[in-house]
């Protein structure tokens, strides 16, 4: 029944979208840029793809963060194209994306300025489609309480903050909790929202949002073995939508290290083959051999399972392309781009510092 | 939400339907609903008439619906992959053929439409055309409305797959062909309904009285 009315008012929007998802870069693509010898090279290999001549105007030598920059902003143009010929419900499911770029860019300034950054260069760093008017005056920030009543309130993170206002005061330990536990509830409020889009738009958007509930809750437990995090703290921030609740997050709350979390994500087959180590039993385009020798098991498994997290999230959004007349694309091209231009930074990295070893390390998408 | 809506949007008219039934029942005019009699004394008029109508309209309203659809997504494919544009028009023209079906229906249905003075309209011959050309315009437009929206679904796919891949195109199109078809046996089906009815024609003798139920002013 989707398909009778979604074109009305989407698509068109669907047909420019799908179109922007046929140049995103393929294997050939990034098999060309892997062959670059230096940045020239690499900037002349782009303007044959979609990207064009977004560096024309740069002096060489080219700087990697010039390229992620200027790459970032095709991502932002693409962006505001859509978002202006948006009606509802499309424009509303537009600005939840951004709520996550803008939870982080909140977090972003109060931890730049708790650590007495400049102000002006840490709104140069906060992610375009972040940004929100009151943004700056979140540079005079003390206590949360304050923040909020002053600046927040009127953002669309508003309703966020609820559990989040009894952090008493802003370190680096609390700053995280609070990014976490917006994060929580915009997850949740996002599940919500594709509740009311109905079927196949809910159905490609849970599997997005629980799985990226479940890469959050595994990470947090992760990253919080021999920190003064407690337990019960650290339940409180797990997303109550993914794959792990309520049974494996109860398990994760009480873990202690690698091996509960492993047990934990034993039941979800998909989760499982993330914590095999040694051969992979993923396929991947690109070999990275085991040359973690240096480091401990633990932080070799936590390296190799953020990729794997990685090759997952792309797995998934190129499956929401699969079916028409539905609002997933949106979300899944703007991720896709998003890690298209992690891999080509990677790549310039690589080319930059002459590390090509591990210029393969990069995730492809198509 | 929507459990709800269901019960206002079939609660109430059912509701309402029941109580009317029971009051005709109950004072003792449950004869007053008689399904007989309003066939007999609609006038074959008001039956073939109505029949053209929704012929045309549902054909008109399945065509145009299929055309948006396809014509949504062909402009949003066209815009990175302009090559799209030209081929991908013979899914338009499936849809507007729906509502050409339409067209034809109406022109040879509206042929048996002729004059008889209200007196002498009442035969059997009348009565049989006038449901026969109801129910065939029915049965067409309900067709093309249903094919051309499906004809127009799997255009907008076939648009976006061939901006994609140029391979797809011819493949989808097969699909399309089959959809299309389901308005032909509409067709075919609305001039059969009609092939035994004739032109209305005067009653042979001016009758006094065609039916018990017709009131004429003699």
């Amino acid at each position: 029944m989707e398909a009778l009315f979604f074109n009305v008012s989407s698509g068109f929007l669907e047909g420019i979208l799908r179109g922007y998802k046929a140049g995103i870069l393929t294997q050939s693509h990034y098999s060309n840029l892997t062959q670059c010898e230096t940045l020239d090279d690499l900037r002349m290999q782009l303007s044959a793809t979609d990207y064009g001549n977004f560096l024309a105007n740069e002096p060489s030598p080219i700087s990697t963060s010039a390229i992620a920059d200027k790459a970032t902003q095709i991502l932002v143009d693409q962006f505001n194209f859509i978002r202006t010929n948006a009606v509802e419900p499309l424009s509303t499911f537009l600005e939840y994306i951004t709520y996550g770029y803008m939870i982080d860019n909140v977090v972003l300034l109060i931890t730049g300025t708790l650590h007495e950054r400049d102000t002006h260069e840490l709104l140069q760093r906060c992610h375009p489609l972040g940004v929100f008017d009151t943004m700056p005056a979140l540079c005079v920030a003390t206590n949360v309480e304050d923040l909020y009543r002053t600046v927040l309130v009127e953002t669309p993170l508003a309703p966020y903050f609820i559990d989040c206002l009894s952090a008493a005061d802003l370190d680096d330990l609390n700053i995280e909790i609070i990014r976490n536990t917006l994060y929580k509830a915009y997850l949740e409020d996002f599940d919500r929202f594709c509740q009311t889009l109905g079927d196949p738009t809910y159905d490609a958007m849970h599997r997005i949002l629980a799985f990226e509930a479940d890469r959050r809750t595994i990470n947090i437990t992760i990253n919080s073995f021999g920190t003064e995090l407690s337990k019960e703290q650290r339940a409180k921030l797990f997303p109550a939508i993914g794959r792990l609740y309520p049974e494996g997050n109860n398990v994760l709350a009480r873990a202690d290290d690698i091996e509960q979390v492993r047990q934990a994500c034993d039941y979800i087959p998909e989760y499982k083959v993330f914590f095999d180590s040694g051969p992979q039993s993923a396929p991947r385009a690109n070999g990275n051999g085991a040359q973690h020798d240096l480091y401990s098991e633990d932080s070799s498994v936590a390296a190799d399972l953020e990729d794997r997290f990685f090759r997952q999230e792309v797995h998934l959004n190129k499956q929401s392309f699969l079916q028409q007349f539905q609002y997933s694309i949106f979300y899944s091209y703007f991720k896709l781009k998003e890690q298209e231009i992690r891999s080509i930074t990677w790549i310039a990295e690589c080319i930059a510092q002459d590390a090509r070893d591990r210029i393969q390390d990069f995730i492809p998408i198509f | 939400m929507g459990l709800l809506t269901n019960y206002y949007a079939f609660g109430l008219p059912s509701f309402v339907a029941l109580v009317i039934a029971l009051y005709l029942l109950f004072t003792g005019s449950g004869e007053a609903f008689n399904v007989g009699r309003f066939l007999e004394e609609s006038s074959p008029y008001a039956w073939a008439a109505t029949g053209i109508g929704l012929c045309i309209g549902l054909s008109v309203l399945g065509a145009g619906w299929g055309i948006f659809i396809t014509g949504a997504s062909i402009l949003g494919g066209g815009v990175r992959a302009p090559r799209i544009r030209t081929k991908n028009l013979i899914s338009i023209i499936f849809c507007e053929v729906v509502a050409i079906y339409g067209v034809i229906i109406g022109i040879v249905y509206s042929a048996k439409l002729t004059q008889v003075p209200d007196t002498q309209i009442y035969t059997r011959k009348n009565y049989f055309t006038g449901f026969a050309i109801f129910w065939g315009g029915l049965t067409v437009g309900a067709c093309n409305l249903l094919c051309g929206i499906c004809v127009g679904i799997t255009g907008s796919t076939a648009a976006l797959a061939d901006a994609a891949d140029p391979n797809l195109f011819v493949k989808i199109l097969i699909v399309e062909v089959f959809g299309s078809i389901l308005g032909l046996f509409g067709l075919i089906v609305g001039l059969l309904m009609v092939a035994r009815s004739d032109d209305f024609a005067a009653a042979s003798s001016a009758l006094v009285q065609p039916s018990p139920f017709v009131h004429l002013e003699l």
